[in-house]
C-alpha cells in the first residue's frame, strides 16, 4: 500500500468542481434552445441533440461537482490520518514501545521493546503493558476509521462512474 | 420581455463547451491522484477515465451540432479570470 498524497487528491478535487462550474454554466445557455425557445432554423435532429447535450451537461456537472467533493474530503482525511498516524508513533516511542511504522500499513505496529524488562520492577512493567494495550486501541481505531473513509470514497466514486457511464451512453 | 436566443449565440455556447471539454481533458491527464489503498486507486482512476470519456463525447457531439447550425463563429469574448483558478499547464477557458 502507498499512502496517499492529499495533496494530489485535492488538486484533482479542484479541477474537477472548477469543470463542474463550467458545467452548469453551459447547462443554463442551452437550456432556452434545448427547449426550444429561439428562433432558428435548426432541424428536428439537431434540437433533439441540443436537449441531450442539455441533459449530459447537467448530469455530468452534478457528477463530477459530487466527485470533487469526494476527493475534496479524501484529501482532508488523508492529511487527518497521516498526522494521527505520525502522532501514534511519537507517543509510543515516548513510552518506550517498539515501534514498526512502514508504508505498507495504515497504522503503524506497536510492541513491547524486546530485552531484558524489569522483573525487579513490576508496577513499571504492568504501565508498560496498560500504555500498550491504550495505544493500541488507539490503533485500531485509527485504522477502522481509515478503512471506514476509503469504503466511502469509493462506494461514491462507483456510483459515479456508472452515472458518467449513462451520461456517455446516451451521446453514442 | 427577454429577448430570444439567436443561432449565432448558439453556436458560440457549443463552441465554448467543446473547448472547455477539451481543455478539462488536458488537466485531468496530467493530474495523479494519489489514493492509497490499490482498490481505492484503482476506482479513483476508474472514475477519472469516465470523466474524461463523457467529456470527449460531449466536446465531439457538442462539435457535430455546431456544425448542424452552420454559422461561423465570431472570436469568443474572454472570460473573466477566476478567483484561485488553475494554474496548470492549459488556460482553463478560451
Amino acid at each position: 500500500m502507498t499512502s496517499a498524497d492529499p495533496a494530489s487528491l485535492a488538486d484533482a478535487a479542484r479541477i474537477l468542481r472548477r469543470l463542474a462550474d463550467d458545467f452548469a454554466e453551459s447547462t443554463e445557455a442551452l437550456r432556452p434552445a434545448s427547449r426550444g425557445a429561439i428562433r432558428s432554423g435548426a432541424s428536428a435532429g439537431t434540437r433533439a441533440d441540443l436537449r441531450r447535450i442539455t441533459a449530459a451537461c447537467e448530469a455530468t456537472a452534478a457528477a463530477v461537482r459530487d466527485g470533487g467533493a469526494a476527493l475534496h474530503h479524501a484529501a482532508y482525511a488523508a492529511a487527518d490520518h497521516a498526522h494521527a498516524r505520525s502522532a501514534l508513533a511519537d507517543d509510543a516511542r515516548a513510552v518506550g514501545l517498539a515501534v514498526a511504522d512502514t508504508p505498507h500499513e495504515s497504522t503503524p505496529r506497536l510492541t513491547l521493546a524486546p530485552g531484558i524488562a524489569g522483573i525487579a520492577d513490576p508496577d513499571q512493567v504492568a504501565a508498560r503493558a496498560s500504555v500498550l494495550v491504550e495505544l493500541t486501541e488507539r490503533r485500531r481505531s485509527l485504522a477502522e476509521e481509515h478503512r471506514s473513509q476509503q469504503a466511502a470514497l469509493r462506494d461514491r466514486l462507483s456510483e459515479l462512474t456508472v452515472t458518467l457511464a449513462d451520461v456517455a451512453r446516451t451521446l453514442r | 420581455m427577454p429577448q430570444p436566443q439567436r443561432p449565432l449565440d448558439l453556436g458560440v455556447v457549443l463552441d465554448r463547451l467543446a473547448d472547455r471539454c477539451d481543455v478539462a481533458v488536458d488537466a485531468l491527464l496530467v493530474t495523479v491522484p494519489v489514493a492509497g489503498e490499490s482498490q481505492t486507486q484503482a476506482i479513483v482512476d476508474g472514475y477519472l477515465d469516465q470523466v474524461l470519456d463523457t467529456l470527449r463525447m460531449v466536446a465531439a457531439i457538442g462539435r457535430e451540432t455546431r456544425a448542424c447550425l452552420g454559422e461561423v463563429p465570431p472570436a469568443l469574448p474572454a472570460e473573466p479570470a477566476r478567483a484561485g483558478g488553475w494554474s496548470g499547464p492549459a488556460q482553463w477557458s478560451r
